[in-house]
């Protein structure tokens, strides 16, 4: 066996666990990172002023000489002091610089800001938890630069000066004594610090590229709107359907990328689109083959969801997805058209074969009577020759008399078919019998039946098949007497007849057969008929919604089966 | 009873094949009989008008017609027919060529005395003519005022 995987040396693969572990930095959507970048600024300006207020808050001299800028203990000192935090404020604050510098700007400020009050505190170890706070934050960045450059500088500040003036960063003796030691001991927690912000920065991301991952692999296009119908964030495939060329999208309104029109263009005025009225009363709402129309004017059918978006029960936004259904209308009217077509034809073929079977009737009349007459006629004075042909041209015109009528019959069932009424079952299998009363005295046959139901169906034809059915129970038996049963049971919304006999049976194989028109089992001699009695039994049920079908064995009789929806 | 006078027939029927089949099958049926034969709708009507050339012609005591005739089809010689007081006593029987076509006619309550199928038996047919044959005799038995 090939191991396809290379072996990768031990420390290379440890390695990649741990960078594997290690957030990747720098991938904050833009909207999310100018949220927290406006919040650090601000953290930043606040520093700036309560160090810049502390001279004044704890009393410290008010002295206006040049010196004063750099003694202790003076006011104007603590202002000159806030000074290096508001000059990183402001370069923090330069829109045309990357996000990676600004956050650096930012973090220095705030590391200043630490460095500056643990100084100003002379040292008070309660001041160096400001460094951790301050990296906790920094952390919101998500970005590796700024926070490595933070921890860079909190090491050289500590290292440099607490080696040179460790009374500036440290207040105990033990510390003065042994600065390396205690600047590494510190070092140790803000590592520690730092790492524990890594971790909650690595699952914020993992979070937010797993969204990003569902967003950008999405077919159907999605965007976010705030309360005031502002976009908060939107998806490539919603970008690429809308047709907007990457500029900034995310807080225009909702109008500026498109326009939701009901079915016809001018349905909904403008901020009426049920999209927006889910930011007013927080109910979702869904459309089927509207239209959104692009910038440009071009429009689209869509199919879209507008879903609230709450946040502690309170109404916060909305998202809405939408999908272009431009191709699935265009097969839909495809498909339809087929359909249409496929029942214009079905019509025209039924018409067709009705026509003509009922044009055959007239020439073949001619043909069958003047045979016969010649038969009448001429029989015994042309030779027996004659006399068989005739016989011969006699027995197929009539055959073929009975064919088209049979196949006029069968087209009827679809074409002339009359509308559908509540038909009293039993009532219409007496009149059947009736009709059949010469059969059923002729072959001695007991036709029984259970009560049966009301069904919606067209009587004649209904009729009809009953006739058939019971007609075949009769025809196909060998035994005397000939005994058939009707019966029926419900079977959800409709019934289940049932048909029994005594008769030959069928072999299941088959049994798909028998139902296809001008298909025969037996040999005319033994049983006559054209094969369409079946057929039409199955055009009738069919054209009733119902299935037919039959159970049975040669020489155990057969149960013939159809369905029928109910009365109601 | 009527005597051996001839049974006066007008047969409305475009194809010669079945013009000379009901004139077979009406001697077959040993009915005695004249046939006049009117080849469409129109020549129907003025025959029994006894229009034109038609003058010396005889009112027919039976009409048989057909259906599909060119120029004036059967329903429409039928509708004249029976709006004409001279000629609504005379009964009609309309050759059809299915059961279909009756169920259309019924429909239109067009009084025509009687339906014959066209038969493809043409034993069955000569059964029908006889059968036209004793309707016809029971018909003129009746005093021609009650006739509708």
């Amino acid at each position: 066996m090939v191991n396809l995987k290379p072996k990768r040396p031990l420390l290379a693969s440890v390695l990649n666990s741990v960078l594997r572990f290690l957030p990747t930095g720098g991938s904050l959507p833009e909207d999310v990172w100018r949220k927290r970048h406006r919040f650090l600024l601000a953290l930043l300006w606040v520093h700036v002023a309560i160090i810049a207020l502390v001279g004044v808050v704890f009393g410290y001299r008010w002295d206006f000489s040049l010196s004063a800028w750099f003694t202790d203990g003076t006011v104007l000192h603590t202002v000159a002091e806030s000074l290096p935090v508001a000059f990183f404020a402001v370069i923090a604050a330069y829109n045309g610089a990357s996000r990676a510098f600004r956050a650096t700007a930012v973090g220095f400020g705030l590391m200043t800001s630490s460095a500056i009050l643990v100084h100003l505190s002379g040292g008070y170890i309660e001041l160096h938890f400001h460094f951790f706070v301050m990296l906790a934050f920094l952390a919101l960045y998500q970005d590796w630069i700024p926070y490595i450059l933070a921890i860079v500088y909190v090491a050289i500040h500590h290292g440099v000066v607490g080696v040179l003036w460790p009374e500036a960063v440290f207040n105990h003796t033990a510390a003065f004594n042994a600065p390396w030691t205690w600047a590494g001991i510190h070092a140790f927690f803000v590592l520690w610090a730092s790492v524990a912000s890594v971790i909650a920065w690595r699952f914020n991301e993992t979070a937010f590229a797993r969204t990003k991952l569902i967003l950008d692999s999405a077919g159907e296009g999605i965007y976010g709107l705030d309360m005031e119908g502002r976009v908060t964030f939107i998806n490539p495939a919603a970008i690429k359907i809308l047709g907007l060329d990457g500029g900034q999208i995310v807080g225009k309104s909702m109008e500026q990328i498109v326009r939701h029109t009901g079915r016809d263009e001018a349905a909904f005025h403008v901020g009426g689109s049920p999209i927006l009225a889910t930011l007013k009363d927080g109910a979702p709402r869904h459309g089927t083959e509207e239209l959104f129309s692009r910038m440009d004017g071009t429009s689209f059918p869509v199919d879209y969801a507008s879903t609230p978006i709450f946040e502690r029960e309170e109404l916060i936004g909305a998202v809405v997805s939408f999908r272009d259904v431009t191709e699935r209308q265009r097969t839909e009217h495809a498909l339809a058209e087929k359909a249409q077509e496929l029942a214009r034809s079905n019509v025209e073929l039924e018409q067709f074969a009705y026509v003509a079977s009922h044009d055959l009737q007239e020439p073949l009349r001619m043909v069958s009577s003047y045979t016969q007459l010649l038969a009448r006629r001429y029989k015994g004075q042309l030779g027996s020759d004659a006399d068989e042909f005739i016989a011969y041209a006699v027995d197929g015109a009539t055959r073929m008399q009975r064919l088209i009528q049979d196949l006029l019959a069968y087209s009827r069932v679809g074409t002339k078919g009359k509308e559908f009424v509540a038909t009293d079952c039993e009532v219409l299998l007496d009149r059947v019998l009736g009709d059949l009363m010469v059969t059923i005295e002729e072959s001695g046959a007991v036709v029984s039946h259970d009560p049966l139901p009301i069904v919606r169906a067209d009587e004649t034809q209904i009729g009809q098949l009953l006739q058939n059915l019971i007609g075949n129970a009769i025809k196909f038996c060998n035994q005397e007497p000939p005994l058939v049963h009707v019966s029926s049971k419900r079977n959800g919304k409709g019934w289940i007849f049932s048909v029994r006999d005594n008769g030959i049976g069928i072999d299941p194989q088959y049994a798909e057969r028998i139902f296809v028109i001008f298909q025969r089992l037996h040999k005319r001699e033994d049983y006559q008929g054209t094969g369409i009695g079946l057929a039409v039994c199955k055009k009738i049920v069919e054209r009733h919604g119902g299935r037919i079908w039959v159970e049975s064995e040669p020489e155990k009789g057969a149960t013939f089966y159809f369905t029928l929806p109910a009365q109601n | 009873m009527t005597d051996n006078k001839a049974v006066e027939i007008l047969l409305v029927e475009d194809n010669p094949g079945d013009v000379r089949l009901t004139i077979e099958a009406l001697k077959e049926g040993r009915l005695i009989n004249h046939v006049s034969v009117a080849e469409d709708g129109v020549e129907a009507l003025a025959f029994l008008r006894q229009e034109g050339r038609y003058a010396d012609e005889p009112r027919p005591d039976l009409i048989l017609l057909d259906l599909n005739l060119p120029k004036k089809d059967g329903r429409e010689v039928l509708t004249e027919i029976k709006a004409d007081p001279a000629l609504r006593h005379i009964p009609v029987v309309v050759l059809t060529t299915s059961t279909a076509e009756q169920d259309v006619l019924r429909t239109y309550d067009l009084h025509a005395n009687c339906y014959i199928n066209k038969p493809v038996d043409f034993e069955q047919f000569i059964e029908v003519v006889k059968s036209v044959g004793d309707f016809w005799f029971s018909v003129v038995i009746l005093p021609s005022g009650k006739m509708r």
